[in-house]
């Protein structure tokens, strides 16, 4: 097996499309973080996620040979990422809305760690992952892209299809909510 | 209390490149309102949470992915090998029905002389009279 981290991605999908799986494999590492962080952003740090990441790197795959370069590699496994949460979320939303007859968009309560605590590194990430899953899908998307994944306004609404004048004002609202859920801790 | 209008430029602010007289005026609410700018540093904060939050896969991801790409590719191999031998075995299959049906025409054309459709559908003849008499009188 040969050492691939001095290929570029071009070189590393076009040696996966002849069959090489130790590229597609160094193309999984460079992108595994960005993916974790689309999400876990999205879905939670949980198993769900974790297999909601398989499948974009998956999918990737199979589209290798119908990837032409026309965005970076890392905005089109975004893109897919971010998909296939969205189909994740919307599966829950019917498993959920099936069991509990209730709203299923509306604002939980966040348990906010004791006073003593919240300096706690561990305690940060997991009021930031509980502030994040109280926002709607669709101002959460832009957050994890713009906030975590630091994509600029115009990629993000690249991305996810959708005006800059739309991402703006959801992620205007987004750090609304977020700066009112996460009031006591800043 | 903190104006609304200039709230709404503090968080635009924060993701896109305000109009001049928009930047003057939000300058100047800074300026005044102290609440304003403990706003803007804890929206700061916020961002600050945010993108100091780094997830990452549990151990074993890459070989899971590498080991489901595997798994993938042999599918497609055997779909693939399913389809070829599917062709070649129609091919040989069609090949033969050809052969057998040219090989009937032949013998029929050397038995009958010709190859017309009562020769084709193995039937006489029959006249309406004969018809006739065939439904009433055989039994």
């Amino acid at each position: 097996m040969g050492n691939y981290t001095s290929y570029n991605d071009s070189e590393l999908i076009e040696k996966a499309k002849c069959g090489e799986d130790a590229a597609f494999e160094e193309l999984v590492g460079r992108y595994e973080q960005q993916v974790a962080n689309t999400v876990k952003g999205m879905l939670g740090d949980n198993a769900a996620a974790e297999d909601v990441g398989q499948e974009t790197f998956i999918r990737f795959y199979r589209s290798l040979e119908k990837f032409r370069g026309d965005s970076a590699l890392g905005t089109y496994i975004t893109r897919i990422a971010i998909n296939l949460s969205l189909n994740e979320i919307k599966k829950q939303k019917k498993v959920i809305s099936l069991f509990h007859r209730k709203n299923v968009d509306d604002v939980k309560e966040i348990d906010l760690p004791d006073q003593r605590n919240r300096e706690s590194e561990s305690e940060s990430k997991d009021l930031v992952d509980k502030a994040l899953q109280n926002l709607k899908p669709e101002f959460r998307m832009v957050v994890v892209l713009r906030m975590l994944q630091g994509y600029s306004t115009k990629e993000a609404a690249s991305i996810l299809n959708v005006p800059i004048g739309t991402v703006l004002s959801r992620l205007a609202r987004a750090q609304k909510n977020l700066r009112r859920i996460l009031k006591p801790f800043i | 209390m903190i104006n609304q209008e200039m709230y709404e430029l503090l968080l635009r602010s924060m993701n896109e490149q305000l109009s001049a007289d928009e930047d003057k005026k939000l300058k100047l609410a800074l300026k005044v309102s102290a609440e304003l700018r403990e706003e803007q540093v804890k929206l700061g904060k916020v961002g600050e949470l945010l993108s100091s939050r780094n997830y990452g896969f549990t151990a074993g991801f890459r070989n899971r992915v590498m080991q489901a790409v595997s798994d993938e590719k042999k599918g497609k191999v055997i779909s693939m090998d399913f389809g070829r031998s599917f062709t070649s075995m129609f091919n040989r299959i069609a090949v033969t029905g050809v052969a057998v049906i040219l090989l009937l025409v032949i013998s029929l054309y050397i038995s009958h002389g010709s190859l017309n459709v009562n020769t084709i559908t193995g039937v006489d003849p029959i006249s309406e009279d004969n018809l006739i008499s065939f439904l009433l009188y055989e039994k």
